[in-house]
């Protein structure tokens, strides 16, 4: 089937090459220029303004629409920098500085239908790393472990202009966490269970 | 001749059809790929850092077409008026009938030429995603194409 379908894209393709590289450097030039004197003028307000700082420890930086939250969680010593893109086909990927590559989700309503809160966490020696982007109404995220223990940690909204509707937030626990709840920003609380999720 | 121009002159056509449905006509494909290699040319920084040109300067020209037609990286269109229909309308028809992602990850495999590594690194999916996706993909032209047979 593959083989016969090659064959018919072909003959469904225009053929025509009208490729012209001379074009290409000609163009290039252009984009160096383009390129070399913003750079020169703006350099120093772009190392200021590569990665925003919102408060709550997160920093911020934007690469095309994808928005990427970058802060670090310390559990028994040690740190751990995580960081969370949004914005890649409505995806949302998460990655934890010491596991292999990043985990990402398919468009935001999966992770929410998968997680309370746009939550994912991640195994660590003596806990769990969690962390979430979550949507608008939830200023406080609390973790309460299976021993009792509870973690909290306010949400960070990013820097005004930044084009995310999230807000962000990371926990490192001891042991494995049982529940997670938000509080909005009149103390209304929404809890939700994590053992029917395992 | 650089990696770049090499891919130039091995994909051009490819990446032109493949752009085609996007930018709009054949003529702004033609505008998108230009101005996307001359982008990959210009910033050579950014040009040693890469490991996979094909995908890398992909998705340039896709965000340029997108851009050209004031659409966001979430829409794909659904113009497919580039498609020479003459030529094989049942294939057209059952191409227009795919949703337009699993027609974007098509079109990267049979128009532009790509691996189904390339893809899923062009398009930010696992290389199993871009399988499942074609197989979906060839399965609903399969379909589609044995109903016009009949």
């Amino acid at each position: 089937m593959t083989d016969v379908l090659l064959e018919r894209f072909a003959a469904l393709a225009d053929p025509t090459d009208d490729s012209d590289w001379l074009d290409v450097r000609r163009r290039a030039r252009r984009v160096r220029r383009r390129i070399a004197v913003p750079i020169a003028a703006a350099a120093a307000v772009l190392v200021a303004a590569a990665a925003v700082a919102a408060g709550g420890g997160w920093m911020f930086s934007t690469h095309d629409r994808q928005v990427t939250a970058a802060t670090s969680v310390s559990l028994d010593g040690k740190t751990w920098h995580v960081s969370i893109t949004t914005g890649t086909f409505g995806r949302v990927c998460f990655h934890i500085d010491g596991s292999p590559g990043r985990t990402c989700t398919g468009r935001l309503g999966e992770l929410h239908q998968a997680r309370p809160f746009g939550a994912l966490d991640s195994k660590v020696s003596g806990g769990q790393i969690w962390l979430g982007a979550t949507i608008g109404f939830a200023r406080r995220v609390v973790i309460t472990t299976t021993s009792g223990h509870t973690y909290t940690t306010a949400t960070t909204a990013a820097p005004k202009g930044t084009k995310t509707p999230f807000r962000y937030w990371a926990l490192a626990v001891a042991g494995t966490a049982k529940s997670i709840t938000a509080y909005d920003a009149h103390g209304r609380a929404i809890t939700k269970s994590l053992t029917s999720l395992r | 001749m650089s990696p770049l121009e090499q891919l130039y002159r091995d994909r051009y056509v490819g990446f032109r059809n493949a752009l085609a449905p996007i930018a709009g006509s054949r003529d702004a494909a033609h505008d998108v790929v230009q101005e996307a290699f001359a982008i990959a040319l210009g910033d050579r920084r950014a040009l040693r850092r890469q490991e996979s040109l094909a995908p890398w300067v992909w998705r340039i020209a896709y965000r340029l077409a997108l851009r050209a037609r004031r659409l966001s990286l979430e829409e794909l269109p659904d113009d497919l008026s580039i498609l020479d229909e003459h030529r094989d309308p049942a294939l057209a028809a059952a191409i227009r009938s795919l949703p337009p992602r699993r027609r974007l990850v098509v079109f990267l495999r049979y128009f532009a030429g790509f691996s189904y590594a390339e893809i899923g690194e062009a398009l930010d999916i696992e290389a199993g995603t871009v399988a499942a996706t074609l197989a979906q993909a060839h399965a609903a032209l399969h379909d589609d194409l044995a109903e016009v047979a009949r």
